[in-house]
């Protein structure tokens, strides 16, 4: 006899299914809620990774293109060879490259092209701060400044009469102020007389008008005086340009090429050859628009409008074009921005995911299948399993840490040096951080096959070791490779234990050797601390251009490799 | 059945191709099989019955030392096959397990091809030489095992491709090809429909020419069928073992009529 009919149950309640009733509703609203919740959390993810990749390609794209001026390089004999004569490749050898070659090839050069394009520089830098000149004094109403300046003749004797005006202006405004009044009203006059003398009329006018109850203020609302002090100082400036400014807009960057192909060849004495030389790379900002030239704020650290108004002059004519930075592929780390690459980061983080690779895999497949499989299950495998664990969650920095300590006993024991900064020390510090990542995939993955599988291996009399290797290996293949290549992802983009270790003060590693030839032993850099260089360089287009490069690329290989994981894993699962 | 049959049928059982005594398994502190003795005739079906959770699948995989697989099992008393005890520490399971094969409830080829799957046995224990050899006993085992006309054509196509019929006769002729003594049988249809089991069972009979076959079983229908000698398990005892006929006809143990008759399980 069963309890059907015990009493105390639930008590049926009658109510129609055309209802809702009010349980029902708030479990519905509740659902909603979450709905939202959820989409609205995805919105926000989605929200900020399109302002990563945007800040990031807005930037890192255009960096990767380079503004160059197309010179035509004239190895001047007067400079290669001022003695005439026979010249030997010492003597070109012997030239210094910044004071020489850069001067004596490179900027006579491009002074040389500008002139054969029909540019006349002096008087291009002239009319632009002319125009600056007639700028300022329109700006405060000083009417036919154009004449005035004219009439003057040189820019320099203009600069100088409009300078006088000025300080005849400044020292009235003085004058206004303290308690002599005659003084005052002489320094008014002056000043007016001044004004007139230029051909400001109506400026003379309103400053003999100005009352000395009114005082320096009302000289100073009319805003000649900054005026005439402004346009001086433009009119003075074009004076001041020479070939130290003509040669900042560019970089000099292949002078060492050309002299050793110089030293190789000096036949080349006397002959032209066309390249292209990088602009220098503040003034790329302005070529890209980035930075509009009007305004100290807006104008490239370090050069002024008579600078720009060549480089206008220049893109007018064609001799600017904008190239794809090829070199910056192969090119090693420089604090200068036109000639940073990230060869040697490429390579060394290719070499270190090498090391990785083998270390990882081999040790944390070889563990995996250890404890899941062999091992037996007592305290000992649980501890040791527990610390796995939290080993992948140890913070990066604590291995870059554990790195410097295997360096500084290498160190104490002699040969320290030579493994400082190297893909080897790099790849086996990586190696134990990704060590955890793989031990934890390749398990999951040993586990994730049917014991079925493993029932049918033992029941056909295969042993432990033939069951592991010839059935679950293979199956778990596919989550071990997704498993390592995520973990050789993450250790690609660590940049905390390779700071610890030297990679980032090796700055001037350049492009290693083949691993089998000691590659791994050289001095290498790293994609991360490379960007992290970049990001700490003193020239913002570097920072807000190359770096955003560099990281561009570590995204396109990890992109890579996560599509490489993806194809692996599918490529292995459709097999059945 | 007919009765020229069931003359055939007790004329072939003979001798014992293993003998337990006594045997006790503890699943840690569960004792899940107390004090079971049995007698397996060669070149007999010999059928385990019993509710669920009785044991009879424990003791099964006695037969083949599977149970070593699990750590926290410990198998007590011996069983010895050809009058070698199979528990002799000696014996290498690995070696023991070929010559005991074994078939499992839900069908488990390897994800490889149908080829693969019927060759790796004798791959692993070197039972051919040559590549001809080989495909020899892959052709033999599939044909024992009644699949060879389906999948001569397909040989290298997935083994897990073919339906679960298929899949278990695929299992069957791997377990073959070993070349085994007894075959083991772990509820080998309970995943099938009724015309794979019906193909499978003809084929058990078949099989009984040249193994001796171990089968459990839920189904009493089936038992009946293909066995000769049939233990009824409850509870982890050995309740009842005894000629097929004897067991469903003139049960000895109220227990065993009990199940029977359906009243218990």
């Amino acid at each position: 006899m069963s309890d059907a009919n015990l009493s105390g149950a639930t008590p049926i309640r009658k109510s129609s299914l055309l209802e809702q009733s009010a349980l029902t509703r708030k479990r519905h609203r509740t659902g909603t809620v979450l709905r939202w919740l959820g989409l609205g959390a995805i919105s926000l993810v989605m929200f900020f990774l399109a302002v990563l990749l945007w800040s990031i390609v807005s930037r890192g794209v255009p960096a990767l293109f380079q503004y160059q001026a197309q010179i035509e390089l004239y190895y001047d004999p007067a400079f290669l060879n001022p003695n005439g004569g026979e010249v030997t490749p010492e003597e070109i050898g012997g030239i210094n490259l910044r004071t020489g070659f850069e001067r004596g090839i490179f900027t006579s050069s491009l002074r040389r092209t500008l002139e054969n394009a029909g540019i006349d520089i002096e008087a291009t830098v002239a009319s632009r701060w002319t125009a600056e000149a007639l700028t300022a004094l329109n700006g405060a109403g000083l009417a036919n400044a154009e004449a005035v300046i004219e009439a003057a003749g040189s820019s320099a004797d203009a600069a100088q009469r409009l300078g006088q005006a000025g300080s005849a202006l400044r020292a009235a405004g003085a004058a206004l102020d303290a308690d002599d009044a005659e003084a005052a009203l002489a320094a008014r006059d002056t000043a007016a007389q001044a004004l007139a003398d230029l051909g400001f009329d109506e400026a003379a006018s309103v400053v003999a008008g100005i009352a000395i109850a009114d005082g320096a203020a009302a000289l100073t609302a009319t805003g000649y005086q900054q005026a005439l002090l402004d346009a001086a100082g433009a009119l003075r400036q074009p004076a001041q340009f020479d070939d130290a400014a003509l040669s900042a807009l560019i970089y000099a960057t292949n002078r060492r090429d050309v002299r050793d192909r110089l030293v190789e060849n000096p036949d080349l004495i006397g002959t032209t050859d066309a390249t292209g030389v990088p602009i220098d790379i503040s003034v790329t900002r302005y070529l890209s628009g980035e930075l509009s030239g009007v305004g100290t704020a807006q104008m490239p650290p370090g050069f002024d409008i008579g600078q720009l108004a060549l480089v206008d002059a220049m893109q007018e004519a064609g001799l600017i074009s904008n190239a794809f930075r090829w070199h910056f592929f192969t090119n090693p780390y420089s604090q200068s921005g036109e000639i940073a690459g990230i060869g040697p980061a490429l390579m060394g983080s290719a070499y270190m995911m090498l090391v990785v690779l083998v270390f990882s895999l081999v040790f944390g497949v070889a563990a995996s299948i250890y404890l899941e499989e062999f091992a037996p299950k007592n305290r000992l495998t649980d501890f040791i399993e527990i610390n796995i664990a939290n080993l992948a969650a140890v913070p990066s920095i604590v291995f870059g840490i554990l790195g410097a300590a295997i360096l500084f006993t290498l160190m104490d024991l002699g040969f320290g040096n030579s493994i400082r900064g190297t893909a080897l020390l790099g790849g086996i510090v990586l190696s134990l951080m990704t060590l955890p990542t793989i031990v934890i995939a390749t398990r999951s993955a040993l586990k994730a096959v049917p014991p079925s599988i493993a029932d049918a291996a033992l029941g056909v009399g295969a042993s432990k070791v033939q069951m592991v290797f010839h059935h679950k290996l293979p199956l778990a293949a596919p989550g071990i490779l997704t498993g390592t290549i995520i973990g050789i992802a993450q250790a690609l983009g660590e940049t905390a234990p390779l700071l610890l270790i030297g990679l980032s003060v090796s700055t001037g590693a350049a492009l290693l050797s083949s691993p089998f030839a000691g590659g791994l032993l050289e001095q290498a850099q790293s994609m991360p601390t490379v960007v992290y260089l970049f990001a700490q360089n003193q020239d913002a287009p570097v920072r807000e251009g190359l770096a955003q490069s560099a990281i561009l690329v570590m995204l396109v290989l990890l992109f890579a490799l996560n599509i490489l994981a993806i194809i692996l894993r599918r490529k292995f699962e459709r097999r059945w | 059945m007919d009765d020229l049959r069931r003359i055939e049928r007790t004329a072939d059982m003979n001798d014992t191709k293993i003998s337990a005594k006594g045997v006790q398994v503890f699943y840690g502190e569960t004792h899940a099989i107390k004090d079971v003795s049995v007698e397996i005739g060669d070149k007999t079906v010999t059928a385990f019955i019993g509710p669920s959770g009785c044991g009879k699948s424990t003791f099964l995989r006695c037969l083949n030392r599977m149970n070593d697989t699990i750590d926290i099992c410990r198998v007590q008393g011996s069983i010895t096959m050809d009058g070698q005890d199979i528990y002799d520490p000696r014996v290498d399971p690995v070696q023991l397990r070929a010559k005991v094969g074994m078939v499992f409830q839900k069908p488990n080829p390897f994800p490889k091809s149908i080829y693969d799957n019927v060759a790796y046995g004798p791959k692993i224990h070197g039972l051919a030489r040559t590549k001809a050899d080989l495909d020899g006993i892959v052709e033999a085992s599939l044909r024992r095992a009644a699949l060879w006309n389906e999948v001569k054509d397909r040989l290298e196509s997935p083994g897990t491709g073919l339906s679960g019929g298929q899949q278990q006769r695929l299992c069957i002729a791997r377990a073959v090809a070993t070349a085994p003594e007894v075959l083991l049988m772990d509820e080998p249809c309970s995943a099938l429909d009724p015309i794979a089991t019906a193909q499978i069972e003809e084929l058990i009979d078949e099989l009984r020419q040249q193994f001796s076959v171990v089968i459990v079983t839920h189904s009493m229908q089936q038992a009946a069928r293909v066995s000769q000698k049939t233990a009824f398990f409850h509870l982890g005892h050995l309740v009842e073992f005894n000629d097929t006929d004897q067991i469903f006809t003139n049960p000895q143990d109220t227990r065993t009529e009990s199940y029977i008759t359906g009243r218990i399980g």
